[in-house]
């Protein structure tokens, strides 16, 4: 129950980060193509370095490296709205939060007797994360990107930090 | 085909490895071609681009699923049924939206979206087939290795979309073809298919203007009840742009499925937007106008002043206005008047150190979170900062203020987020158009008398309903402003939409 409930509620954290970042550029960087596109494809970088190097991390420290390079990210945009000179720093901040969307699988699936069901469970936390993202992000805007990931990133390590039930 | 085995050994990949770069690469295709073509077969809102979103990552669950039930046998069975689908997916799409034209609310969302899952299952079933196939003893391995491959995939796609953009319309749907058939290369391994295969893929490119005319057509002609051919369309970043023409030669340019401009409502709409403003200001030397991206409104602009800044998201929009409204914009004799920059409108006014005199903000209504953070009170905001002493600001209210009116909500709240920030305003209408306008400034006050003044110096005939500030707050007095931290108008707009 516990290894379900945590890949499932890492699926809504990764959605939910990944929509804030792009929530984020799009309301107060810009809204241009260049931005989201500069997006995926940090997060997918990011992925493939967490795959890499897998072994060589320890998970509550890449995890936690997710989250704090996400509340950077928010600080140094507020502080700097609509400045497209500091996109490089941003970009490498989204590629330190998404390494940990790639250490997971590889970690998890020892886990798994049915490996396809680690991606399965992941991915409908995942469709839950964008759904309710969208939805949230339309009712409260930047107060959103503010408590959400935070929120969310508090359940699933408060979830990982159980004993086993 | 020898040649393209031997090609992936270059990069040491196995026949696994090389198909799940390509799935990789062909779902972020995938995504792109359908996010650009379902919102404009349905309507282009943001519930419909997330309901595309979710039904495309539900479809990989799907995936995930049969993984665990089927063999690489059966999957090389069910392509049989895929092939046609994936050959001809845009097409598909369209013709679903046809079949489910008259299904309206719940049942048009479930029957739409479920059969997507036809499209975007299949590229996910590959990554947990061949990992349930290795030895469990070395399975991170394995994970690291094959889902690695997956993501560069995903990374090749992105940076095909990127850098396909300015290339031939309509060359990404080519190129997921082409990785498509590599794909069924791999996972056939059978000579006799790549023949086969090459000649689909030519025949494809010589039908393609036919079938893109006939499917654009159909949709259009079955949407607005009159007969509307083709001219031109392309993927432009952010929309998919159409040119149509009716039997008297008249053009419609539609951004994702929806009437944008072209008809003597939006001509006379540009004249209420740009020219009824400029009129009452006077003596005006600098313009700036975010979106209006056609430049019909520039033209109307170019009667009073010869300074012009346009502001336009999207270059698409632009080049397409350019080529094919000319009859509009006279872009040939407003050019040197011009001057048009590709940029957010919030990104360009916070990067500029450039003042204006009047400030028209021409977008489209605010159907989609991009568009609707141009109706909020903080970039409103912003624009006052970029106006000189006395200038004014100028916008649609995606609707009509009165009373009267049916559906009021969303103008009364972007009236709301204007009077937040400005101290003057008046709003003004025309009985032969929904949306009505408001002008707004800190130091410069637009009586009714100037207004009709206006419109009778300029020869309009249709009738003006005008609301000053004290009427205005009667109406507005209960709505609540539309902000960055509340911009739910995108979804109660886009449900009715959809209703």
């Amino acid at each position: 129950m516990k290894l379900i409930l945590i890949t499932f509620v890492t699926g809504v954290f990764f959605a939910t980060l990944q929509m804030s970042y792009f929530f984020s550029l799009q309301t107060l960087l810009t809204s241009t193509i260049l931005s989201y596109f500069s997006l995926v494809l940090c997060w997918l970088i990011g992925a493939i370095v967490g795959l890499r190097f897998f072994k060589f991390m320890d998970e509550k420290i890449i995890l936690t490296l997710s989250i704090a390079a996400y509340y950077f990210f928010l600080i140094m945009l507020f502080f700097n709205k609509f400045n497209t000179i500091l996109l490089p720093v941003y970009l490498i901040l989204i590629t330190m939060s998404s390494i940990y969307a790639g250490y997971f699988f590889p970690f998890q699936s020892k886990f798994f007797k049915k490996i396809n069901y680690l991606f399965l469970i992941e991915n409908n936390g995942f469709v839950l994360g964008i759904l309710s993202a969208y939805i949230l992000f339309m009712f409260y805007g930047i107060g959103f990107l503010i408590f959400s990931p935070g929120v969310i990133f508090s359940i699933l390590f408060m979830i990982k930090s159980l004993r086993k039930w | 085909m020898v040649f393209i085995f031997k090609f992936s050994k270059i990069f040491h990949l196995s026949a696994d490895r090389a198909i799940l770069f390509l799935a990789g690469c062909n779902s972020i295709l995938l995504q792109y071609l359908l996010l650009k073509e379902l919102p404009a077969s349905i309507f282009p809102t943001e519930i419909t681009v997330l309901l595309t979103l979710t039904s495309y990552f539900l479809g990989f669950s799907v995936g995930y699923f049969l993984a665990g039930k089927l063999s690489l046998g059966k999957i090389k069975l069910i392509i049989i049924f895929l092939f046609p689908v994936h050959t001809f997916v845009i097409y598909v799409i369209r013709v679903l939206a046809l079949l489910f034209f008259r299904i309206a609310g719940l049942w048009l969302i479930l029957s739409f979206f479920t059969s997507l899952f036809i499209f975007c299952s299949f590229y996910s079933i590959f990554l947990p087939l061949f990992l349930l196939k290795v030895n469990r003893k070395k399975i991170q391995g394995f994970v690291s290795t094959f889902y690695k491959t997956e993501l560069i995939g995903s990374v090749f796609g992105s940076l095909l979309i990127l850098l396909s953009q300015p290339l031939v319309p309509y060359s990404i749907y080519f190129i997921y073809v082409l990785i498509f058939y590599l794909l069924i290369l791999f996972l056939l391994k059978n000579k006799v298919i790549l023949p086969i295969l090459i000649i689909i893929l030519i025949v494809l490119l010589l039908i393609f203007p036919y079938l893109n005319k006939t499917t654009l057509e159909l949709f259009y002609t079955k949407s607005y009840e009159e007969h509307l051919n083709l001219i031109d369309s392309i993927y432009s970043p952010y929309n998919r742009i159409d040119v149509l023409e009716d039997e008297k030669n008249h053009r419609y340019l539609f951004l994702d499925g929806i009437f944008y401009f072209g008809t003597k409502d939006l001509e006379d709409f540009n004249l209420y937007l740009a020219e009824i403003p400029l009129y009452v200001k006077k003596n005006v030397s600098d313009v700036l106008i975010i979106g209006g991206g056609t430049l019909s409104s520039a033209f109307h602009a170019s009667k009073y002043v010869s300074n012009i800044t346009v502001v336009e998201l999207d270059p698409g929009v632009i080049l397409t206005a350019s080529n094919h409204f000319k009859e509009f914009n006279h872009l040939d004799k407003i050019a040197d008047k011009i001057n048009i920059v590709v940029d957010d409108g919030k990104h360009y006014l916070m990067n500029s150190n450039r003042k204006f005199d009047v400030i028209i903000v021409d977008v489209p209504y605010p159907w989609n979170i991009q568009t609707t953070l141009l109706y909020t009170a903080d970039f409103y905001g912003i624009v006052k900062t970029k106006l000189k002493e006395n200038g004014i600001f100028v916008t649609h209210l995606s609707g009509n203020l009165h009373e009267n009116e049916i559906d009021t909500k969303i103008p009364k709240r972007i009236v709301k987020s204007v009077s937040k920030i400005f101290l003057n305003y008046i709003v003004y209408s025309f009985e032969n158009l929904r949306p009505g306008f408001i002008i707004a400034s800190d130091d410069f006050k637009v009586s009714r008398d100037m207004i009709y003044n206006a419109v009778n110096k300029l020869g309009i005939r249709a009738k003006a309903s005008i609301l000053e500030k004290e009427e205005i707050g009667k109406i507005t007095n209960s709505s609540s402003p539309i902000t960055f931290f509340n911009l739910d108008v995108v979804f109660t707009e886009s449900m009715l939409a959809i209703k």
